[in-house]
Parts: C-alpha cells; sequence; structure tokens
C-alpha cells in the first residue's frame, strides 16, 4: 500500500538549528540553497517510507553473524608517532581549535 | 514555600581491561600523549572495530550486582558529535539496546534503606582529553583516552539530597571494586559522575527542568555542586525566573557552576545502528556462568561482619571499603581468629601507615600469616602496642618475621614485677620534683612517670602492671 507523497516542510529556525549542530554560520543565499537541498534530502528518504513495512522486522546489518569477538590482549602492530604529522603536534599533543575562550 | 532537591547521576566508569574497546591499545593511565593510539580509535578512515569479550563480561558482572535486567541482544549505536575529543566525529555507543536495564542499588539514609534505580546501564568507548591553555592559541589534543571501555551506568531521580548522591556514588564505587571491573579512581578519572539536578514544591510529583553538572573530580566536590545548585534554582524560581536545560561546569576553586552549553536532546545526536558492528547474544549460560564467578557483595559482607564476627557498624564499613581490606582482614582472621584485634590493626596501623607513606592498602607488602602473628603477638600480651608498631614497620620495610624479630632484639614484654619496681624507683628518684608535684594534687605528672619509668624499660614493660605499681609506690608516703 503506498502512502501519499507528503510535502516535507523545512522552516528558517530549522535551518538555523542544524546549522548550529554543524557548527556552520551560512549567509542569506546560502540558506536557501541548504533548504532546497534538504528538502530533496528529505523527499528522497520519504521514498523509503512507501512500502508497507509493518509486518516487517528491520535489518540492522546485512549479515546474521552475531559475537564477533576478540580476546582482552594489548596488540600495537602500529607506531603511534607515525599517526601524527610534526605540523599539527607540540610535545606529543595534537593541536586543534580553541574550544574554549 | 519549601522546595525538594531531585537528583540523578549519570556515572561513567573506565572498565580494568588491559585492552581498549574495539582495538589492541593498552590502556595505561598517565603515560605520554598520544603514545597509546591506533587508526582505530583515532578514526582513521577505514579502519575496523571490534569488540573486546572481558568488556562484556565486566558489563554483565555489574548488570547481575544491581539487578538489572540484561538483554538477550544487545548493539551499537553511533551518537554523531562534533567535537575535537572525538577523532571519529562519533562515539560508539548503546542507545537502542543496551545492556542492562531497571536495576536498584539500596543505600543508608537516615530514615532507613532506601533503593535507588538505575534506569539503564550501557556500554561506550571513552573519548580523547582535552587540554585546555588559557594562554594559548590551540586546544591541545591527547588520544591515549579515546576507546577505553566505559560503563555508563544511569541513576533513576530517586536521590534527594547530596549526602544520597555521596551514599550512592560510595556504594556504587565499593560494588565495583568488590567485583573487579574498575579500580573506581575519581582522581585519575576512572570513575567520573555528572550529576542532574532539579528542584520543585514539596509535594508537587511533576518533576522541575534539570540542569547537567560535569567535572566533579571527588566526592567532596560533588556535594558541594548539588547543594550550590540546589540553592542556585531554587532562588531563579523564587524571583519568577526560569530554569534553562542546560550543562554547567563546576569550578573547584570559586566553589560554583558556569552555564557551558544548553544542553542538546537525544535526536541531536542523530543516533543510528553501527554498521561496523555486530549484534551480541547474551545467553542463558553466559549469565549463569558469570553470576557463579561474582564474589560475595559488599553489602553482603558488611552484614557478615556485624553478625558473626561482631564488629561494629564502624569497622564493617571502613572493611568493606575495599577489597584489598577486607580480603587482608579474612585472610588474617582465618589464620588467628581474633576479628576485633585484626579488624583494629588494619584500620588503625595499617592505614595511618597507608596514609603516611601515600599508598595504597594492598602496597604494604606483608602477609596474612606475618600479620596473624604480630596481632597474636599483641593480643596475647607477649609485646605491648609500641613494640607491636615498632615491629610491623620492620615487617613493612625489610620484611621481617614477626616473632623471629621480637626473640632477636629482647622485645618481649617485661612482667617481672622486681624490674618493673626497679624501673620506677629509678624514674621516681630522677624527678623528686614531679613526685612531690604529684602528692600535692597534680595527677597529671603521673603520666609523665609513667613515660620516664618505661623508658627505663625500653618499652617493653607490661603498661597496666608498670600503672598500678606506680601508683601504688606514689601514694604510699616516703
Amino acid at each position: 500500500m503506498n502512502k501519499p507523497l507528503p510535502q516535507p516542510l523545512i522552516d528558517p529556525k530549522q535551518i538555523s538549528r542544524v546549522a548550529h549542530l554543524a557548527r556552520l554560520n551560512p549567509d542569506e543565499a546560502e540558506r536557501v540553497l541548504l533548504r532546497q537541498e534538504l528538502e530533496r534530502i528529505l523527499r528522497s528518504f520519504d521514498r523509503l517510507e512507501w512500502p508497507d513495512t509493518r509486518n516487517t522486522e528491520p535489518i540492522y546489518h546485512p549479515h546474521p553473524d552475531t559475537n564477533r569477538l576478540r580476546p582482552d590482549e594489548v596488540q600495537s602492530p602500529f607506531d603511534p608517532a607515525d599517526l601524527i604529522h610534526e605540523s599539527i603536534g607540540q610535545d606529543g599533543f595534537l593541536m586543534a581549535p580553541k574550544t574554549m575562550e | 514555600m519549601t522546595w525538594d532537591t531531585i537528583v540523578g547521576l549519570e556515572v561513567h566508569v573506565e572498565l580494568a581491561t588491559t585492552s581498549k574497546i574495539f582495538c589492541g591499545c593498552p590502556t595505561l593511565f598517565g603515560r605520554p600523549p598520544n603514545t597509546q593510539c591506533c587508526p582505530v580509535c583515532s578514526g582513521f578512515p577505514g579502519a575496523l572495530p571490534v569488540l573486546n569479550q572481558q568488556v562484556i563480561e565486566y558489563a554483565l558482572r555489574v548488570c547481575l550486582a544491581t539487578d538489572c535486567t540484561i538483554n538477550s541482544l544487545i548493539r551499537f549505536d553511533r551518537k554523531n558529535y562534533f567535537y575535537p575529543d572525538l577523532p571519529k566525529g562519533y562515539q560508539i555507543s548503546q542507545q537502542h539496546q543496551p545492556i542492562g536495564r531497571g536495576g536498584k542499588l539500596v543505600i543508608t539514609t537516615d530514615n532507613g534503606d532506601k533503593a535507588i534505580g538505575i534506569h539503564e546501564i550501557h556500554i561506550e568507548e571513552d573519548a580523547g582529553k582535552l587540554i585546555h591553555d588559557p594562554q594559548g592559541k590551540h586546544t591541545l589534543v591527547d588520544y591515549n583516552r579515546c576507546g577505553i571501555p566505559l560503563l555508563e551506568i544511569i541513576s533513576r531521580p530517586d536521590l534527594n539530597s547530596a549526602e544520597e548522591a555521596l551514599d550512592y556514588l560510595d556504594k556504587l564505587r565499593r560494588l565495583l571494586l568488590f567485583i573487579g571491573v574498575s579500580d573506581c579512581r575519581m582522581e585519575e578519572g576512572s570513575l567520573r559522575a555528572d550529576v542532574n539536578v532539579s528542584v520543585r514544591p514539596t509535594g508537587s510529583k511533576v518533576l522541575g527542568t534539570r540542569t547537567e553538572l560535569k567535572n566533579m573530580s571527588s566526592m567532596k566536590a560533588m556535594a558541594l555542586a548539588i547543594a550550590y545548585e540546589s540553592r542556585r534554582q531554587i532562588k531563579i524560581l523564587t524571583e519568577g525566573g526560569r530554569i534553562r536545560q542546560e550543562t554547567r561546569r563546576w569550578d573547584e576553586n570559586e566553589k560554583r557552576s558556569f552555564a557551558l552549553r544548553i544542553k542538546e536532546n537525544v535526536e541531536d545526536y542523530r543516533y543510528f545502528p553501527d554498521p561496523d558492528l555486530m549484534a551480541i547474544r547474551i545467553n542463558d549460560h553466559w549469565i549463569k556462568n558469570t553470576r557463579e564467578l561474582l564474589p560475595e557483595l559488599p553489602d553482603a559482607k558488611y552484614q557478615r561482619y556485624l553478625t558473626t564476627l561482631d564488629l561494629t557498624a564502624y569497622e564493617a564499613s571502613i572493611l568493606t571499603s575495599h577489597p584489598a581490606l577486607a580480603d587482608l582482614f579474612e585472610a588474617t582472621v582465618a589464620i588467628c581468629g581474633r576479628a576485633k584485634d585484626v579488624a583494629g590493626w588494619i584500620m588503625g596501623e595499617w592505614l595511618q601507615e597507608c596514609n603516611q607513606r601515600a599508598c595504597r592498602p594492598q602496597d604494604l607488602k606483608v602477609t596474612p600469616e606475618k600479620l596473624a602473628r604480630l596481632v597474636r603477638l599483641l593480643a596475647e600480651g607477649d609485646i605491648t602496642r609500641g613494640t607491636a608498631r615498632q615491629v610491623f614497620i620492620q615487617m613493612i620495610d625489610n620484611q621481617a618475621d614477626p616473632d623471629d624479630y621480637v626473640h632477636r632484639h629482647n622485645l618481649r614484654m617485661i612482667r617481672d614485677i622486681k624490674t618493673i619496681d626497679a624501673a620506677i624507683d629509678q624514674a621516681m628518684a630522677a624527678h623528686p620534683r614531679s613526685v612531690a608535684d604529684y602528692r600535692a594534687g597534680k595527677n597529671k605528672v603521673r603520666t609523665f612517670l609513667v613515660g620516664q619509668a618505661m623508658r627505663v624499660l625500653q618499652g617493653k614493660a607490661d603498661p597496666a602492671l608498670l600503672n598500678r605499681r606506680l601508683l601504688e609506690k606514689l601514694n604510699t608516703p616516703d
């Protein structure tokens, strides 16, 4: 049974909220573009609502395997020093943008 | 109007595994920054996680010890948020099918026992550590902590004061220590509590808007933070204001909390099942095996100490505060009996030495066998308490054998009346002024004379006998 395709409505508040969560600060032109793109994404998702899945078990994983576990053993095949480029490091720490005033 | 304070605790406990939750990196504390990480825990694209079995074992123990219902099928979800402590951009956690729900922990209040509900226990990975340098241009990031296995134990809002919250956390700490799943060191961050506080008019059934307090590094700080937050909210509401749902940071130096950020809602984290991790089935056999391996829990131990070993509530409480103390106590009592004497020694001299040496109870290398012999020597009157202390130090520092040490250094208690009388006579002769003072009514001088006579016998005289003989001599005029 197909459901009718609803018209998603994204209001400016929702755009602001999503932008805040993504730590973005779009200008007005970008907001219009974002709105159009987000509505297109939502419409795509709405297509997933079309099939009737009321009697179908959700699939969390394409593979039915369970209990893939490893023993509690230290294995360090990598040298952590290789992971940090000197240009972003300081005294062994990584440097990130300042997160607190 | 009177107000009730409502408190719920979200306790994060780092599990004592040797490797991380999803990779083989070690979990040692205090190592140089970024020396215990790999592509998996530092979020390199394409790196895949594999779950550490011990994490499930430990989580099961905690669920069983807190009477939680265990889910037979558990899954992991991605909690998405954007912050430099999280290199993957998401934290692997359990939102939809956590390992346990609906447990309880019993605390002791002025009105008797009170069961505090445990809403949920779930498994997740820890995030990295950020260092905020106020002068620096950057935030410094250490990913060693990324991927350390955590349990988040979420209580129901059943706590009504800072005292109850402290008792709950202490009970939980004891439980986790005794079942061996964590070292629970708050100062190292292996036990951390976020506190949800709200207030409501007494009698109201509606929960008020809550705030979440973070960054309390000790039990004391937590108590201060709850009391402060409760007062702050009552003041705002009394003045007609509204409480904002927000996360607040406790400042230990200023003894006040500051708004950190507006609290995100659960949908902001866009949880979804982690496609890289398979579900875990926990069957009855696994649960039964884990239950059989659980040791006696601290509450049961406490009751047994009261009823069968005749300890006081205070003694039982101290001895069940850490498994190292309870193990030492029980192993020593198994050898020499004398539960009261052993309890007294552990709570007195043993803990005092730990305090002075700034070490943990288990760090004093004295075996229960040797401690039992020392307690017996003291209890049977073979040595004085002062001598016992001296021997104990030798046992710690030089692994001395108590009987052998006492014998070789001729430390047995002197009970020979003639010897004791001679020592008292010598002390009285050396301090005629003190003797005269005592006889003139200054009773306090007697303690000084006891000390002087004891000194003549190098502290080895039977103190009761020496006291009695000295009193007799002082009360008999020359």
